[in-house]
C-alpha cells in the first residue's frame, strides 16, 4: 500500500494547524519552510515530531531526520521534505497506519 | 472507597533546607504540619533526576520498568538518537490513571512526562510542556480556556520556556539573578491559582500538583540557602536575593496552608519530594576524561569548546550536536547527557555500526567502571567517582536496554559534564546546588498516625500509599509498599490492605482530545478504555 503525497499534506498541515496559534495565515504547501515562514523555533519541529507520532501512532526516526539536517546545515526544512520523510516511513504500513491516526 | 487526598509535591525539595525554615517561622505551617503528622525521608531512584524520579512516584514502578530515565530517550532500540522524553514514554499506568478506573476522580498538575495527557476522569494539566503548546495538552481539551480566565494568567510565566529553564543549572547574569527568583514567586502563583480553582469547582478524590520553584531555586541560589554557610560573606544583591528565596518559602508555606484547608479535615494529605538536594562545587568533565583515556575520539580538531568551560552541556545544542562532535568510528563510550549521570557504550551492531564487539561487552564495561572508580583528583589523590553502577544495578526491569551502560555518582554529588574541555576538573568559585537521593516525605490527616517519624521509605511507594489511603486496591505488580505505621492503628485495623489485580499498560500513544470533546465524548472514551462503568 502506497499513501499518496497528497493525503500526507493534507495531514502534516492538519497536525501543524493543531498544535497551536501559528501567526502565519498564509496557504501551506510542499514549499513552505517551517522557520522562515511558519515561525517555528527549533523546539516547535521536536513537538512536530511527536504530534506526527501521535497522529499516524508509530515512531518515525525523526531525531535521525533532523540530525540529518544539521549534518548538512541545512537552514530550514520545507514542508515538502516533511511529506517526503513520512512518505517513505509510511509506505508499506497498509492503510491502517493512517486510520489509527485519524481523529 | 474513603476521604480525599491531595498530593502536593515540592520538587527538590529536602529537610536540609526545609527544617531550618520551619524552625525560623519562615514555613510556620509546614512546621504544625510536621508535628501533628508523620515524616520519613524518601529515597529517590537511580540517579536522583526528575523524571524518572516523579514517574516513579507516580506509577510505583522503577525506571527499568516504566521506561524513563533522563529527560532524553532514544528514538528507537536500533539508533543512538535521542528525543525529549515524553508520557508516551511512560509504559506502566499512572496512579491518575488507576483511581479513575476505581470510579474515583484526579486531578494532577505540573507533573512531568504527563504530555501529551492520557485520558482520566478528571483534569491533567501537565507540567514540562512549552507555554505554546499548553492549550493542546490540557485536558480535557476545553481546560484550558476556563483557566486562562483565571486572575493573573499569563502562559508565558505558567509553562515552559527552554531558555529560562537551563538558566538554574548553566548559570544566570548576576544582574538577572533577582527577577529569576521573583520569576518562580509569579509562577507558583498561577499554579497555585488553577489548583484551588479546580478544587472548589471540580473537587477531586485524588488531587496533585508539583511546585517545582524549590528546585530551581535551590539549584542556583544554594549558597544563599544552605544555613552551613556563613552569612557574613553576602553581598548586598545576594541579601536581596536571599530575601527573595525567603519570600518564595514563605508564599509556599502560605500555599500549602491554603490548599490543606480547601482540601477540608477528612482529606489525608502528603507532601513528597522527588529527590533531595546538597552542594556541588566541582565539574567532572566525562567526556574528556573518556577521551583522554581513549575510549572517545572527538569529530575534527577535538579542540576544547572554550566557551563552554564550567558547564554541564544541557542546553539543547550541546545534546543535539553530539552526533557530530564525536567520531563515531574511534568512540566505544561517551555520555550524551549530564542529567542521566550515564556513560553509553558503543557495542557493533547495536545503535550503529561502530563499537567493540558484542562478546566483549561485559569485560569491557567492567574495565571502564573500574578505571573511572579509580581516577583521582591529581590534586587530593582522592577518588572523584564514588559509585559506578551497572545498568542492570541501577535500572532493573524490562526495559533495561534504554539505560546508560554504567551510570556514575560524583563525590560532590553534582552531574558530570558532557562537554568538551582542557581539563578534567573545574573547581566552581560557588557552589551550586545539586541532586541527592534523600527527599522529603510529609503526611497528615485522620488516617495519619500524629507525629510519628518513619525510616525511610522510597518514592515507589508513594503511589500504593495513596490507593491505600483512597480504599483502592492496589495492583499487585507495583513495586512498591505500603508502610503500615504512617497510618493510625485504627484506620489500618478498619481499613485492610487489598491487593488487586495488576495495573493496565497504557496505550503506545496517548489519544489526544479534540477541540469541543463535550463531557458526553469524554465520558464515552473512558468507558471505552475501563477506567468508568
Amino acid at each position: 500500500m502506497t499513501v499518496s503525497d497528497e493525503a500526507i499534506l493534507t495531514d502534516l498541515i492538519g497536525i501543524i494547524k493543531g498544535l497551536t496559534d501559528w501567526e502565519y495565515s498564509g496557504p501551506i504547501t510542499r514549499e513552505t519552510r517551517l522557520f522562515a515562514d511558519l515561525g517555528f523555533e527549533s523546539i516547535d519541529a521536536v513537538a512536530l515530531g511527536e504530534a506526527m507520532e501521535a497522529h499516524y501512532r508509530r515512531r518515525f526516526p525523526y531525531a535521525e531526520f533532523l540530525a540529518g539536517l544539521g549534518a548538512r546545515n541545512a537552514r530550514d526544512l520545507q514542508i515538502g521534505e516533511l511529506v517526503d520523510f513520512l512518505r517513505r516511513h509510511l509506505d508499506g504500513l497498509g492503510p491502517q497506519a493512517r486510520l489509527e491516526g485519524a481523529t | 472507597m474513603s476521604g480525599r487526598c491531595l498530593l502536593i509535591g515540592l520538587d527538590g525539595g529536602t529537610f536540609s533546607i526545609l527544617d531550618p525554615l520551619m524552625e525560623e517561622g519562615i514555613m510556620p505551617f509546614l512546621r504544625r504540619f510536621v508535628e501533628a503528622g508523620t515524616r520519613a525521608e524518601l529515597r529517590s531512584v537511580i540517579p536522583p533526576l526528575t523524571p524518572p524520579a516523579w514517574a516513579s512516584i507516580m506509577t510505583g514502578r522503577s525506571p527499568g520498568n516504566h521506561g524513563v530515565v533522563d529527560f532524553f530517550t532514544y528514538e528507537s532500540p536500533d539508533t543512538r538518537y535521542v528525543r525529549f522524553t515524553n508520557s508516551s514514554h511512560v509504559k506502566c499506568e499512572t496512579v491518575w490513571s488507576m483511581v479513575s478506573r476505581h470510579g474515583l476522580t484526579a486531578t494532577t498538575l505540573n507533573f512531568p512526562v504527563m504530555a501529551p495527557p492520557r485520558p482520566i476522569a478528571g483534569c491533567v494539566v501537565p507540567g514540562w510542556v512549552l507555554w505554546r503548546y499548553l492549550r493542546r495538552y490540557c485536558y480535557p481539551a476545553t481546560l484550558y480556556d476556563r483557566l486562562k480566565s483565571l486572575p493573573g494568567f499569563i502562559v508565558k510565566e505558567l509553562a515552559m520556556n527552554l531558555d529560562l529553564e537551563q538558566k538554574d543549572v548553566e548559570g544566570c547574569a548576576q544582574e538577572e539573578q533577582e527577577e529569576w527568583a521573583s520569576f518562580h514567586l509569579r509562577r507558583e502563583r498561577q499554579w497555585f491559582e488553577i489548583l484551588t480553582y479546580l478544587m472548589r469547582t471540580e473537587p477531586s478524590h485524588l488531587t496533585a500538583i508539583v511546585f517545582d520553584g524549590v528546585d530551581k531555586l535551590q539549584h542556583l541560589f544554594w549558597r544563599l540557602l544552605d544555613p552551613a554557610r556563613p552569612a557574613g560573606r553576602r553581598s548586598p544583591r545576594e541579601e536581596r536575593i536571599r530575601r527573595l528565596c525567603l519570600d518564595y518559602f514563605r508564599q509556599l508555606d502560605g500555599f500549602i496552608a491554603e490548599a490543606v484547608a480547601l482540601a477540608g479535615e477528612d482529606a489525608n494529605v502528603f507532601l513528597v519530594s522527588d529527590h533531595g538536594f546538597g552542594p556541588s562545587d566541582e565539574i567532572f568533565y566525562v567526556n574528556t576524561w573518556l577521551h583522554q583515556n581513549g575510549y572517545l575520539k572527538w569529530a575534527g580538531n577535538g579542540a576544547p569548546n572554550q566557551g563552554a568551560s564550567g558547564t554541564l552541556g544541557l542546553n539543547l545544542g550541546t545534546i543535539g550536536s553530539m552526533d557530530r562532535l564525536i567520531d563515531w568510528s574511534g568512540t566505544t563510550a561517551y555520555a550524551r547527557t549530564p542529567s542521566s549521570y550515564g556513560i553509553h557504550i558503543c557495542v557493533a551492531g547495536q545503535r550503529g555500526e561502530e563499537g567493540i564487539p558484542p562478546a566483549e561487552y561485559l569485560p569491557f564495561r567492567q574495565k571502564l567502571a573500574d578505571a573511572l572508580r579509580a581516577f583521582k583528583d591529581p590534586e587530593t589523590g582522592k577518588p572523584v567517582v564514588t559509585h559506578v553502577w551497572t545498568r542492570e544495578e541501577a535500572f532493573p526491569g524490562k526495559l533495561t536496554d534504554i539505560a546508560p551502560d554504567l551510570t556514575l555518582e560524583l563525590r560532590d554529588g553534582g552531574a558530570p559534564s558532557t562537554v568538551q574541555s582542557d581539563a578534567l576538573l573545574f573547581r566552581r568559585a560557588e557552589p551550586i546546588g545539586s541532586h541527592r537521593p534523600e527527599g522529603i516525605f510529609l503526611a497528615r490527616g485522620p488516617a495519619v498516625a500524629n507525629g510519628a517519624r518513619l525510616p525511610q521509605i522510597s518514592v515507589l511507594d508513594v503511589t500504593p500509599i495513596l490507593l491505600y489511603a483512597l480504599g483502592v486496591p492496589v495492583p499487585e505488580d507495583l513495586e512498591g509498599r505500603v508502610p503500615l505505621d504512617l497510618f493510625e492503628p485504627a484506620f489500618v485495623r478498619t481499613r485492610p490492605l487489598i491487593t488487586g489485580e495488576q495495573t493496565r499498560p497504557p496505550e503506545a500513544f496517548p489519544s489526544l482530545p479534540s477541540d469541543g470533546e463535550g463531557d458526553q465524548a469524554v465520558m464515552a472514551r473512558l468507558r471505552a478504555l475501563g477506567y468508568v462503568d
